[in-house]
């Protein structure tokens, strides 16, 4: 009996889900399972291998739940004896992980600890390590169910990073995870229980970590699943654990990977860049194309590129960094390719440009065409003179001569249409926009101004005890932010009133204070604008940009502007941002633009102008009246003779 | 010979003791007797252990010179300052610093006078120095009670005030910390904060004993912010608070404060910091953080210190012995081990006055005060005896306090209980776990246990 647990024991086993069951790869995910993804000409999951076959794993289980032809055909082409064992799992109808992991449960193949991984995985991990980790923490802890892996990225703001970090806290002592979060960019702070806290000494909190899709289980996350059938996703799993701990008798644990080792997960067009850029340039060693077995007869040229014995580069021909040219591709004169993996069987014309761009293979691209930013499925052509920035190509699409495009997805569909979608409602669930490498670059501005919001934001965090801002403050910061936002994304002004009245009941504001304080924004937000964008603040590019403004937030101001009240509130607000800001002393072009929005009435700017402020004791703001008052003067001449007129 | 010193030391103990009224209601809380010393002697013999030379000690005035007179006798290698200030107001600890802030012409070490333990201090002080630190806070592990112990006076479990105490795992900055007791249910981490410190730990089972080392600055700072009044309760987690809000681009928060019109006073100590930094040292230090390739972290490319200039730390001291007693039960427990502590207090020894007035044998592990006076017959056992106290005949004594002038009398035990001075227990009493306020009058024959035993009068407020 002891010496075939042992034996047991020493089988090292993995599972590779071969689906990720996600869309944000679109649309790759209708040719390839995840593990197929191919990684220059060859198959993420190869690389996988690889890595198992270097940690003695004796077994992988592939669960295929779509494209199983492919994968068997692949497995089968591929010569696996003597290193690892390949048994597929075929299923169909499975729509998501906790389905898969129900249904190996249900077919009794996997019985003692296994590593999990998910076919988007890529890694170099020392495996060997952590599944001992694992083994000895379970047997410390019976319940322990899974040991999560994770990669620190630090505080970098990585491309990758987006909605990809985690954050979270465990107990210090034994590594047990108490509390989990994905983070995403809208999440201004975390909330955690403070029992949390009491309960356990010292509480390591650890953000910026990176979830590998590398996951430790014990044969009981298996029956975990089995018994919860509302487990969909691995977050709903943590999730469930974690909110039930006793009840389920589970625990989980989480792993850091040391410095030195890589893995990323490619769930999205932009991880799929990293990852390629990474592989170039060795991070993820011994990982790298000339250590690949299928990749032999490839000669690495400087500055990370590399070139394969069979292709043909042309006279004149420059591969610039980061390049890869797959067998028997053929490269044209004088084109220069930066960035760029060109696939198996590609046809290059002459004086090509390609940046950024990736031909899976079977690419023809005529003369004289630049790729930019682009994916490129099997089977494309470009005619001559085609320009094309940011776009993915569905197979066998063809693009006639001299034709631009820019940020859109075009694929022929199954009724053998062409379509085209714009880049930012490519998304096939949610028709949101896909995480796209293109973006990359432009990111570091916004993190700036982001941070700027996070100085002012946190100050109003109640950690400690900060002194109060009152709410309408606050809620004029609000109203700042969202208009500018507005102005800048271009966002419908029906959505900011929206966003707007959500403000007002947040903060609990007056409908007079509100329409007091959208005008003030707006009167104000020229300013901010001409400052962020870097301008001169004069007095004629406040009036440009106001004038602008105007146009644009017309409706919002109209909205919160109809009564007569609210016409008094917005003379106030023009009286107050007048003494603020000292280039508004073209009060005139003001008064003359809300006239002409038929914001402001003619009455009402008349008795605005006839109203005494005897009663006004602070000097200042008399001051301001009468210089306000001088100004408009023509204007208010201007009215009355047009009263005088129509009463003739 | 006069020389500037690194640090000025004050030893705040004007505390009135509000954690103990029933032993403080006639006694200075720095004269209440630990062993057979005051409290204060521990924190000024670990000043002077460590190399200090003179000291200030700020004390309630009413009670300056009886301090000053007691302190006299103890014979520290060490000139005391004593700085007396009103009793009437109830000061916080950084009221008192801005109230005294003339005497300082340099980096302040604080330290309470009720701190009993023995460390060296050069620890903190290099992490301070090391770091160029703003504030510098040093903790210790949470003492664990023993269920043994039964404190004097009402049965109540100890509960320790604790503390959440965020110590970044890389850099060991201080950047969280609050009281427990402030939160309800939630805790909010910010942004901010978990994206600037990407590991970090927050502890509860560590305790601030209020030893601070306090750049000059932030005194400056407290004249001008003069909300602030206590250096735990406010200041640290202000000072905490802006180290995050610190930026290196102050042209870019200006921009926008202008515009927003912001609350200015806000921003005192901002303004106040860079003045001050650039005033004394700025060009020095950035000069040498351009220069030097040190960085104290690897989460992301920022220069060392995120080029913060408010820097606060944590410095966790390993001690096997330390607390605070500033509680009766911290008392109590302080009277109970220092017995088997004097080794690791050093330099304190058992005094054990060889008078005539005793004329017993059963002495056991007591420190006797001077012209104590006990009879034939009595037991003595884990007691503290004050200055001419009386114990008559047939009394048994244990793990006791009894304070200066205190009168037992024949036939008593006295089990586990602290008698504050003037108080007398008369003939045939048997007090377990109790508390007899000062010159209060037990009647003979009584018994008792876990109780507070005062004239009413005297017990102003718990």
């Amino acid at each position: 009996m002891a010496a075939t647990e042992l034996k047991k024991e020493e089988v090292r086993q993995a599972v590779v889900l071969a689906d990720d069951f996600s869309t944000n790869l679109h649309p790759m995910q209708t040719l390839y399972p995840s593990a197929l993804m191919p990684v220059f000409h060859i198959p993420l999951l190869e690389y996988l291998t690889e890595t198992l076959v270097r940690n003695d794993i004796q077994e992988l289980f592939l669960y295929c739940s779509n494209h199983v032809e492919s994968l068997r055909s692949y497995v089968q082409s591929q010569n696996y004896k003597g290193l690892i064992n390949v048994h597929l799992i075929v299923s169909d109808g499975c729509r998501s992980l906790g389905d898969a992991l129900r249904d190996i449960d249900s077919k009794g193949i996997i019985r003692g600890d296994f590593i999990l991984i998910r076919g988007d995985a890529f890694t170099n991990a020392n495996l060997k390590r952590l599944l001992d980790w694992h083994r000895f923490k379970s047997k410390q802890d019976k319940g322990a169910a899974m040991t999560l892996i994770f990669r620190d990225l630090g505080s970098n703001n990585f491309p990758v990073k987006e909605n990809k970090t985690c954050l979270i806290a465990a107990d210090n002592s034994n590594n047990k995870v108490l509390f989990h979060q994905k983070l995403s960019e809208k999440d201004r702070k975390v909330k955690l229980e403070l029992q949390l806290f009491l309960d356990h000494d010292c509480v390591r909190i650890h953000s910026g970590l990176l979830e590998t899709h590398i996951y430790l289980c014990s044969a009981s996350v298996l029956p975990l699943f089995s018994d919860n059938f509302d487990f969909q996703t691995m977050e709903d799993f943590i999730r469930g654990v974690l909110i039930n701990e006793e009840i389920l008798d589970s625990r989980i644990y989480w792993q850091k990977l040391d410095p030195e080792e890589y893995a990323l997960p490619v769930t999205s067009w932009r991880d799929y860049n990293t990852l390629i850029r990474d592989i170039l340039q060795k991070r993820g060693y011994p990982l790298t194309i000339e250590m690949m077995p299928s990749c032999m007869y490839f000669l690495y040229l400087r500055r990370c590129t590399y070139k394969h014995n069979s292709s043909i580069l042309g006279k004149g021909c420059t591969l610039e960094r980061d390049c890869v040219v797959c067998p028997n591709s053929n490269v044209g004169e004088n084109t220069r390719i930066t960035g760029s993996v060109i696939g198996e069987g590609c046809n290059l014309g002459n004086n090509v440009r390609l940046e950024n761009s990736y031909l899976l293979g079977k690419v023809r691209i005529g003369d004289d065409c630049i790729v930019k930013n682009s994916v490129l499925f099997s089977g494309c052509e470009l005619g001559n003179s085609v320009e094309i920035d940011g776009c993915i190509l569905g197979p066998k699409f063809k693009l006639k001569l001299e034709s631009v495009h820019t940020d859109s997805l075009m694929q022929i569909d199954s009724n053998d249409c062409i379509t085209y979608i714009s880049m930012s409602k490519a998304h096939p669930d949610t028709d949101q926009e896909l995480p796209y490498f293109k973006y990359t670059c432009t990111n570091e501005s916004d993190d700036d101004s982001d941070d700027l919001e996070d100085y002012s934001s946190s100050d109003e965090e109640s950690i400690a005890e900060m002194p109060l801002t009152d709410d309408t403050h606050m809620f004029f910061t609000e109203v700042m932010e969202s208009l500018m936002r507005g102005y800048q994304d271009k966002v419908k002004c029906e959505n900011l009133i929206l966003e707007i009245n959500s403000s007002r009941y947040a903060y609990n504001v007056t409908i007079r204070e509100v329409s007091y304080n959208v005008v003030k924004a707006v009167l104000s937000l020229p300013m901010e604008y001409l400052s962020n964008s870097g301008s001169e603040i004069s007095s004629k590019s406040y009036q440009k940009t106001l004038k602008l403004m105007l146009e644009y937030f017309d409706m919002v101001i109209l909205n919160y502007v109809k009564s007569y009240e609210a016409q008094t509130d917005c003379l106030r607000a023009i009286q107050d941002t007048a003494a603020t800001l000292d280039t508004v002393s073209s009060i005139l072009f003001v008064f003359k633009n809300l006239y002409n929005c038929d914001i402001l009435s003619e009455e009402k700017i008349l008795e605005w102008y006839e109203l005494d402020d005897e009663d006004n004791d602070d000097v200042m703001q008399k001051q301001v009246r009468l210089k306000m008052k001088k100004d408009i003067q023509p204007l208010v001449r201007w009215l009355r003779e047009a009263e005088e007129d129509s009463s003739d | 010979m006069w020389r500037q010193m690194e640090f000025q030391a004050v030893v705040l103990a004007a505390g009135k003791g509000s954690r103990m009224t029933e032993l403080t209601a006639s006694r200075a809380k720095c004269l209440l007797p630990i062993g057979n010393y005051p409290m204060l002697y521990y924190p000024l013999k670990l000043l002077a252990r460590n190399g200090f030379m003179e000291v200030i000690v700020v004390v309630q005035e009413e009670w300056k010179n009886e301090i000053a007179l007691a302190i006299d006798k103890l014979n520290i290698r060490l000139r005391c300052d004593f700085v007396g200030i009103p009793g009437g107001d109830d000061l916080g600890t950084a009221d008192v610093l801005r109230l005294i802030h003339e005497k300082f012409y340099t980096d302040i070490i604080v330290l309470p006078c009720d701190l009993i333990m023995n460390i060296d201090l050069s620890g903190i002080f290099n992490s301070y120095r090391r770091h160029s630190a703003i504030i510098i806070s040093m903790l210790i592990q949470l003492p664990t009670f023993s269920d043994k112990l039964i404190n004097p006076g009402p049965k109540s479990k100890p509960k320790p005030e604790r503390d959440l105490i965020g110590i970044d795992n890389e850099t060991n900055r201080l950047i969280f910390f609050a009281s427990a007791s402030d939160f309800e249910e939630k805790i909010n981490i910010s942004r901010k904060l978990y994206k600037k410190h990407t590991n970090f730990n927050i502890n509860s089972n560590l305790l601030d004993i209020h030893l601070y080392i306090i750049h000059k600055w932030i005194l400056d700072c407290l004249l001008i912010d003069k909300s602030i009044s206590s250096i735990k309760g406010e200041l640290l987690p202000y000072v905490i608070k802006k180290q995050s809000a610190q930026t290196h681009n102050p042209n870019k928060i200006e921009k926008s404060t202008s515009i927003m019109k912001q609350n200015t006073d806000r921003d005192i100590f901002k303004l106040v910091t860079d003045k001050a930094l650039s005033k004394r040292k700025k060009r020095l230090d950035v000069l040498i953080s351009e220069m030097s390739p040190f960085n104290d972290h690897s989460t992301n490319l920022e220069n060392a210190y995120n080029e913060d200039l408010i820097k606060c730390y944590a410095f966790i001291q390993n001690t096997k012995f330390g607390f605070r007693a500033n509680n009766i039960h911290m008392y109590a427990l302080a009277n109970a081990v220092i017995h088997e502590k004097w080794a690791i207090l050093s330099a304190a020894p058992t005094i054990f006055f060889d008078d005539s007035m005793i004329k017993t044998n059963q002495v056991e592990n007591c420190t006797i005060g001077y012209n104590a006076s006990i009879s034939e017959k009595t037991s003595l056992k884990l007691s503290h005896i004050g200055t001419s106290a009386v114990i008559e005949t047939k009394t048994r004594v244990l793990n006791s306090v009894v304070m200066e002038n205190v009168m037992v009398k024949e036939g008593c035990v006295i089990n586990n209980c602290i008698l504050c001075n003037d108080s007398v227990v008369e003939e045939g009493c048997e007090l377990n776990h109790c508390i007899v306020g000062a010159n209060h009058t037990v009647p003979a024959g009584s018994r008792h246990s876990d109780e507070v035993l005062t004239d009413i009068g005297n017990l102003m407020e718990i």
